[in-house]
């Protein structure tokens, strides 16, 4: 009965995000969600534990923000969640997030499988599972887009440049999962109330043992802009208009 | 001759890549009056010609049978502790772009994932441009941190030219980890037409309903000389074309002389691997669909209905 955690990021919804003047982005009207793929990896670890037993616990980090995330994670399987919150974590890279999260990992007590998204959806920048992986001193599986859970380990099918590559790791082990691991349930009703009863440990980077350098920043960001884009945005009114349109285009 | 012959390091597993990063890095280094290392786990061969593209040496890292690419991180890690380079560029392939990660965890270091552009500045380090909410934005970013570390995808650079020189190819040998084991390689089959090099794409998305109907996107395509992509749903959700077709942030880039969207909403995600073409161009029922606004031609309409006579219409006017 593997015991499973898994790693959710609450990510500003890139849906809302507004081109202002000069190509600023304006976050005025953004929501947050949990990261799209990030839903694919609590399924995964969810459906895992329904098969073989065990449990899941689901891990954010994040500035003070991320609280109002755990009805949703906890509604989606999970039993119980930890929630690293801090004004210092709002932004944090991969490394001070790997960082927190190995501390948050520790807290949860013995385990056997840590499933992380492939990316998050607001950086994507890929790391934070390989890092996390390595701070804990365990095997890293990425791009895993087939997982299979065996009595001492997995069987993960990596989707890579080149071709397929299957990997098999003893407990315990991280995987980055690709979204075709398990499609991401629609929590029922009882789902979501059940999710409001289940336990929530909420803690700081000083309870994780954050401090000074851990916290620090790693990149100065000197600009965030909005891709240019000026596209001449004429509608057409039938096909042979557009024929015209393509044909002048192509030659 | 180079002040520090750590200066400037290249890694990438695939020959190509490498190459580029060769080439690359040897501008670099030149800039910064240091030395190019090849980190090679391709073998001799590869390390033999990075040097003949430009290395000044080269270090072959020899995989144990039966171990994946990111088995060497401790190796690196170690090497980067010795020698103390200035900047690494990686190819940022996903193998490499994991094992990068893990190299940098050891280091404390941060890492630049899927540089799009790189600018050195006055004092040395590399100004970096990336995309970041699903292509919605691009981050401008220095590291403060060392070595620089930044991945940059294949095909970023162009092929370099023989530039060859004398230097030495030594070994690392990587030691296994016993708690890992590739137990099967299936090497992707040669799928056919290469999306980026075509000047013509339509791009389909999940408008299309069922696999059948890619005949009415094949046929326009075929009118237009041009080669068939799509949205990542369509590739990995419903396999309906092979996943080196789907372009956008996490798929190929394309950079055609006119782009049909076809069915496909324009989310951020799939705008990020098209936005350089030169003409887009968009069919969809929405007229609300998002990629109305990054089309410079568009038509509200039902892809059925409008595939048919658009092609039909083309077939005569590029007669
Ligand atoms: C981390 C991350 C990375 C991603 N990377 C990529 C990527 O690299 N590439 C990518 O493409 N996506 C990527 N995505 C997914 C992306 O967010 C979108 O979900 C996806 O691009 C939507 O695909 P679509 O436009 O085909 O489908 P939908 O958004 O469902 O759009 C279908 C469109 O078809 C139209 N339509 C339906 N029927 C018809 C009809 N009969 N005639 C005309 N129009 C019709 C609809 O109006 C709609 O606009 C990524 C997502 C995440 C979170
Ligand atoms: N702040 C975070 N809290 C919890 N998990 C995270 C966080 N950031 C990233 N992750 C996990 O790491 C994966 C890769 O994220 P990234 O390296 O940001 O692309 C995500 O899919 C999550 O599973």
């Amino acid at each position: 009965m593997p015991n499973v955690i898994t790693c959710y990021k609450w990510v500003i919804d890139e849906a809302d995000i507004r081109a202002g003047g000069g190509g600023a982005l304006s976050f005025e009207q953004a929501g947050r969600k949990i990261s799209e793929y990030d839903r694919n990896a609590i399924e995964a670890a969810v459906q895992i534990c329904e098969q073989q037993g065990g449990s899941v616990t689901a891990i954010s980090l994040g500035g003070p923000e991320v609280k109002s995330s755990a009805k949703d994670a906890l509604s989606r399987g999970p039993e119980r969640a930890i929630l690293a919150l801090d004004p210092a974590f709002a932004n944090a890279d991969s490394q001070t997030t790997a960082l927190g999260l190995t501390a948050a990992v520790k807290l949860a007590g013995a385990y056997d499988l840590i499933v992380c998204g492939e990316g998050s959806g607001d950086v994507y920048a890929q790391q934070v599972g390989p890092r996390l992986a390595e701070l804990l001193g365990i095997p890293c599986i990425t791009f895993a887009g087939k997982l299979t859970v065996t009595a001492t380990g997995v069987v993960a099918e990596r989707k890579l440049d080149d071709g397929v590559e299957v990997v098999e790791a003893a407990f315990p082990v991280l995987v980055t999962v690709l979204p075709d691991v398990a499609k991401p349930r629609i929590p029922s009703l009882k789902q979501v109330m059940g999710a409001a009863k289940k336990e929530v440990k909420v803690v700081d980077a000083a309870a994780l043992g954050l401090a000074g350098d851990a916290l620090a920043a790693r990149f100065e960001t000197k600009a965030l802009k909005a891709p240019a884009s000026n596209r001449k945005q004429v509608k057409v009114a039938n096909p042979v208009a557009l024929a015209e349109a393509i044909a002048g285009a192509v030659r | 001759m180079c002040r520090n012959m750590a200066g400037v390091w290249v890694f990438s597993e695939q020959r190509s890549t490498l190459l580029e990063l060769v080439g690359e890095g040897r501008k670099l280094a030149d800039r910064l009056g240091v030395g190019l290392t090849a980190l090679v786990p391709g073998g001799r061969f590869d390390a033999v010609d990075a040097i003949a593209f430009g290395a000044d040496e080269a270090i072959v890292l020899t995989l144990p049978e039966g171990q994946p690419l990111e088995t060497a991180a401790e190796a690196v890690a170690r090497l980067v502790g010795e020698l103390d380079p200035d900047l690494i560029l990686w190819g940022a392939t996903l193998r490499a772009k994991g094992l990068a990660a893990r190299v940098a965890a050891r280091l404390g270091a941060a890492l630049v994932t899927d540089a799009t552009a790189l600018r050195v500045q006055p004092d040395g380090r590399i100004e970096t441009d990336r995309m970041v909410y699903g292509g919605g934005g691009v981050a401008t970013q220095v590291a403060l941190t060392r070595p620089q570390m930044i991945a940059v995808p294949p095909r970023t650079f162009a092929e370099p030219a023989v530039n060859p020189r004398i230097g030495d190819v030594r070994e690392v040998v990587v030691p296994a980890d016993s708690r890992v084991k590739v137990t099967e390689r299936r090497p992707k089959s040669n799928q056919g037409a290469d999306i980026a090099a075509a000047g013509v794409v339509v791009g389909v998305g999940r408008g299309l309903a069922a696999a059948e109907d890619l005949a009415l996107v094949e046929a326009l395509a075929a009118t237009l000389g041009g080669a068939v992509g799509c949205t990542r749903p369509v590739a990995e959700d419903l396999g309906w074309l092979p996943e080196d077709r789907y372009i956008g942030i996490s798929g190929r880039k394309v950079a055609p002389k006119v782009y049909v969207a076809v069915g496909l909403s324009g989310q951020v995600q799939h705008l990020a691997g098209m936005r350089e073409s030169k003409v887009v161009v968009a069919i969809n029922k929405d007229e609300n669909a998002p990629i109305f606004a990054n089309a410079d031609y568009g038509l509200v309409g039902d892809l059925y209905t409008v595939l048919p006579a658009l092609t039909d219409e083309l077939k005569k006017l590029m007669r």
